[in-house]
């Protein structure tokens, strides 16, 4: 059964119109990669309402190749400029940037792209292996267990994504308030509406993503002008910085097994994403390392421990958005709130009816990975243009892209209105450093959430959350909330 | 001054819970039950960030740094940029999408971006290119704008 699932998956994307997808998909996933300014949340955000409506395989497709080449792709300006094309990038500048500026840009270059392609391949496998595990504990969830697991969600998001654990918890409480705009699913009765028929059938998600993110984004990009004024020192086209790449990488198999794991468990964890796992791999690499003195200098260790493990990450991130409809990232919380509009709901079917979806989703991720470092490493020599991109010449369209995308889903006014609130909201965020992804985890499962709390109070009693799983997951919560305020502490210490 | 304006930002989230909260409390039980729980954690939160902050502001206070023209420069630039985004709704909103939009693309580049005349027409014409094809091949019933 687990195999023809398998194997379903595979054929499902073996037509035109899905391949299409895919490679639409990696140039999309390329050109935002390349760009620093426009992360892949804002290239899922600007691409939803031109899918929404759609085939969901293919649209679930296109969003997992986006972000496949986003990994990849960043690298560019990662190294050849010292800025991450995208988050995930971070932790690569330490020594890629040190390595492009001795003359090894193309060795750097190669080395990230083939284990990126490594990682994104093992992250995948992994993502496949862990549904006959999940499988029977998914099974198990009643409302109660989802009920908790929504709430573990929000506020282990909440928590994880930024400076401040109240205002990550504040911002997920906020996301679930706005998902209680419109009609009460319990007695039909409007709340919040104000008397305005738009409100009275709730927020649309997709002016709420554009709001919160590609604006915000649209004044970061506003503010960074140019990507470098200078270009990168060195040879680029480097045929034997190539081949030097491409040792590195299988001479250094170990390194990049160990982070793909790193980035996988680090993708799984709730809260902590495809960057964190990236500077965890770079550390874990230096601690493995005999001489830990050329790390920072300008070592392709530093590059190949943090590229495989943020390419893996997004196997990982999948398992809980899939399984249990919590997000592992940022990103996958995106990506869960795009795969909502495009009818894919995560949970046990995820893992039981439609896991020929679920594998098919494995096999873009792969193939995916593939195809954007291929065509990575072939644009290696033709990069340098990147420099001159400026964001006043791509502002303007994100601007039209968020107007049209908004406007598009209902093809009412309102909608920008919603955007515009949402917009000034994200901003103000962005500016006081409040988390937003918890918000938006908020609003895409707060229905969720309300009905599995009264079906749960209704069948379980009030004390619903002493059933044994919902327990284990409040106490996880309690000693995540408790382990936070205690981390917090220790660093006011320090 | 940006921490007195983030506590402006939390008071607003204050008063929002509470009244969310107040206007739960005007709804039959099942209705209210969620928002008033969800509205409470708010409102503890947002309470507890309060406290957060003043006590940050009571430290600050004692050691405050000069004032620095950078960050009131780029608090300008930052205001000035969301005033084109502004600008870029207000004329969608205005003059529909078809017009308002490449108008509006054209003064930004050539205002804000101060790109040559040629590059802005060619970019403004370009985004009514784009905006012609989503209304005339693929549908999309663009709106047309309130004057």
């Amino acid at each position: 059964m687990k195999f023809d699932a398998l194997w379903q998956g595979l054929f499902a994307l073996m037509n035109a119109t899905s391949a299409g997808y895919v490679f639409l998909g990696v140039f999309i996933g390329i050109v935002v990669g390349i760009i620093p300014g426009i992360s892949s949340v804002v290239a899922i955000v600007l691409i939803l309402p031109f899918i929404w409506g759609g085939d969901a395989v293919n649209g679930a497709v296109i969003l997992l190749s986006v972000v496949g080449a986003v990994h990849c792709a960043n690298t560019f300006p990662a190294i050849y400029f010292n800025v991450p094309g995208s988050p995930s990038a971070s932790a690569t500048i330490l020594d890629g940037y040190p390595l492009a500026r001795k003359g090894e840009a193309m060795r750097a270059l190669t080395a990230a792209f083939i284990v990126s392609a490594l990682g994104g391949i093992i992250g995948a496998l992994m993502l496949a292996l862990s549904v006959p595990i999940m499988r029977p504990l998914v099974l198990q969830f009643a409302s109660p267990e989802v009920f908790m697991l929504i709430m573990m969600g929000i506020i282990m998001i909440g928590i994880m994504s930024g400076s401040s654990p109240v205002k990550g918890v504040l911002s997920g409480a906020i996301g679930l308030m706005a998902s209680m705009v419109g009609m009460d699913p319990q007695a039909g009765i409007p709340r919040y509406a104000f008397g305005l028929p738009y409100l009275r059938y709730g927020l649309s998600l997709i002016p709420i993503l554009m709001g919160l993110f590609a604006l915000p984004q649209v004044v970061d990009l506003a503010l960074r002008g140019r990507i470098a004024e200078v270009s990168p020192k060195g040879r680029t086209r480097d045929l034997a910085g190539f081949k030097q790449g491409f040792k590195d990488a299988l001479t250094h198999w170990a390194i990049v097994l160990q982070s793909a794991i790193i980035g996988v468990i680090g993708g799984a964890i709730p809260g902590l994403g495809g960057t964190a796992a990236a500077f965890y791999a770079y550390a874990y690499s230096v601690r493995g390392a005999k001489d830990k003195t050329t790390f920072g200098q300008g070592d392709i260790r530093g590059v190949i421990a943090p590229e495989s493990a943020n390419n893996a990450s997004q196997g990982g991130e999948l398992i809980p958005t899939l399984a249990f409809g919590v997000p592992g990232s940022p990103v996958a919380a995106i990506l869960m709130a795009a795969f909502l509009v495009l009818g894919i709901i995560p949970g046990p079917e995820m893992l039981t009816t439609r896991l020929p979806l679920t594998f098919s989703l494995v096999w873009c991720l792969i193939i995916s990975n593939i195809l954007a470092a291929s065509i990575c490493l072939a644009l290696a020599a033709k990069s340098t243009w990147i420099a001159w991109i400026r964001g006043n010449l791509l502002i303007p369209f994100i601007l039209l892209f968020v107007l049209v995308g908004s406007y598009a889903e209902h093809v009412t006014v309102a909608d920008l209105y919603s955007a515009l609130v949402f917009g000034i909201l994200g901003l103000l965020m962005m500016e006081f450093k409040w988390p937003r992804v918890p918000l938006l985890i908020g609003f895409v499962l707060g229905g969720r959430a309300e009905n599995s709390f009264y079906i749960s109070a209704a069948t379980h009693g009030p004390f619903f959350f002493m059933r044994p799983i919902a327990f284990i997951i409040l106490l996880i919560i309690i000693l995540t909330i408790m382990l936070s305020f205690r981390g917090k502490k220790a660093t006011h210490a320090d | 001054m940006r921490t007195k304006l983030e506590f402006f930002f939390t008071l607003l989230i204050l008063a929002g819970f509470s009244i969310a909260v107040v206007m739960a409390g005007n709804w039959p039980m099942r209705t209210s039950l969620f928002p008033l729980m969800i509205g409470g954690i708010g409102i503890s939160m947002a309470f507890a960030q309060v406290i957060i902050y003043l006590r940050k502001e009571r430290k600050e206070t004692k050691a405050r740094p000069a004032d620095q023209p950078a960050a009131a420069d780029s608090i300008r630039r930052r205001l000035v940029v969301f005033g084109w985004v502004l600008g870029f709704f207000a004329s969608t909103v205005l003059f529909g999408f078809q017009w308002g939009l490449p108008g509006i693309i054209f003064l930004y580049l050539k205002l804000d971006g101060r790109e040559k005349l040629l590059l802005s027409i060619f970019l403004a014409a370009l985004s009514w290119a784009i905006l012609y094809g989503l209304k005339n091949f693929l549908h999309l019933p663009l709106h047309e704008g309130f004057l």
